[in-house]
């Protein structure tokens, strides 16, 4: 069965033990190459683990299918792939509130934020680890042009999976690790 | 329906095959205990047997009782070529076909995040020593065009850049011969296109 490629699946029987009977292609492939896959591999890997086996959602799976073109076309990937990670943990339900802090005050480019797992961002003094308010707007508004937008908001969304994950092991997370471990540098998209 | 904790425990086992489901795995086990124990006595000795004695040969991986596999134990193979494969399969099927004289390396898979399957499960610290012993020019990757078989060929590739002197090759895919373009699927026709080969 092809990956990375709409199909249309007929199945039988309902439920749980719904089986498979056929599927034919019905769209075109994308065609993911080099770390790319490893990328489209990733995506794969966090509607598995996530994502309830019964559960559909168009317009995750719209998201799916754009954030593989994009990646695909070698367009923004970094941000397709945090913007799908976002999108994701919200259609589960566990949607990060950018706009306010946990004490119900707006976030403000000029403040300083730390990110509580699972809750949300809490005002904070100015310490290693505090995020800018500037960079959660950005987040928030998708505009990565901010530098260290993206750095933060992988820092963000990848904890909150991981508190999603309870427990379980994200390997292509690993994979990806590995490969930038062992490519000598052209790998400048990391996820 | 309950069966009894023996038969259970053989379901059980039958379903930790792959492509086995429940009901394939109570039919399987109900043929051999109620219709054909000669055969699943036989089975069970001869599982037995294999896991005493069946390993991996030293150098490719491929099961063997022995060190070295008939094919790594052949001395009239070049061994200055590698070439990778996801199975036993393949090395059989690359066998039938002829035209490599070279050595082998088994993968026995390919890279598989959502089964758990990574690179330490594929024998690539191995293959990287082998590698590093020196004497092999050439490398072939032959795994399946496949989005997996694409991965692992290019984590391959990625691990094997600081090996001075290495020619790295993946084999070609695209249309098969005797076969019609306008009935080729897609994939297969744009990968044929992407590995298109120079005539003049
Ligand atoms: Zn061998």
């Amino acid at each position: 069965m092809p990956l990375f490629q709409k199909l249309d699946v007929d199945f039988r029987g309902q439920g749980a033990s719904h089986q498979m009977r056929s599927w034919v292609p019905s769209g075109p492939i994308h065609h993911l190459q080099e770390h790319r896959l490893y990328f489209g591999l990733y995506l794969n890997e966090l509607i598995t683990r996530l994502w309830p086996l019964q559960g559909n959602s168009v317009a995750l799976f719209g998201l799916y299918s754009s954030t593989l073109t994009l990646i695909s076309k070698q367009h923004q990937e970094r941000a397709a792939l945090r913007y799908f990670e976002r999108t994701l943990l919200a259609e589960l339900g566990f949607a990060l509130e950018f706009k306010q802090s946990l004490d119900g005050r707006a976030i403000v480019p000029e403040g300083h934020y730390r990110h509580c797992v699972g809750t949300g961002f809490e005002r904070s003094p100015v310490v290693p680890n505090a995020i800018s308010g500037e960079h959660l707007i950005a987040i928030d508004r998708n505009e990565w042009h901010l530098a260290g937008a993206l750095h933060h908001a992988r820092g963000i969304f990848s904890r909150e999976i991981d508190l999603h994950l309870e427990g379980q092991t994200l390997h292509t997370r690993t994979l990806l690790r590995q490969v930038m471990d062992r490519a000598t540098g052209d790998l400048g998209a990391k996820t | 329906m309950s069966y009894s904790p023996l038969t259970e425990q053989l379901i059980q086992s039958l379903r930790g095959l792959p492509g086995i489901g429940i009901r394939s795995a109570q039919k399987m086990a109900l043929h051999l205990l109620e219709r054909d124990r000669d055969v699943a006595a036989r089975l069970a000795s001869a599982l037995q047997a294999a896991l005493e004695s069946v390993g991996h040969c030293e150098h490719c991986r491929m099961l063997t009782e022995q060190n070295l596999c008939p094919t790594c134990a052949d001395t009239d193979r070049d061994d200055h070529m590698l070439c990778v494969v996801e199975s036993p399969a393949d090395v059989e099927a690359i066998e039938r076909a002829g035209g490599f004289n070279g050595r082998y390396f088994i993968l026995m898979g390919h890279l598989s995040p959502i089964n758990g399957i990574g690179p330490e499960d594929l024998g690539l610290d191995q293959l990287r020593n082998r590698l590093n012993a020196g004497g092999i020019s050439e490398l072939i990757i032959a795994t399946n065009p496949t989005v997996e078989g694409d991965a692992t060929a290019h984590f391959i590739s990625n691990d094997v850049r600081s090996c001075e002197g290495l020619t790295v090759s993946r084999i070609a895919h695209g249309i098969p011969s005797g076969g019609i373009i306008e009935q080729v699927d897609g994939q297969t026709l744009y990968r044929a296109l992407q590995s298109r080969a120079k005539v003049l």
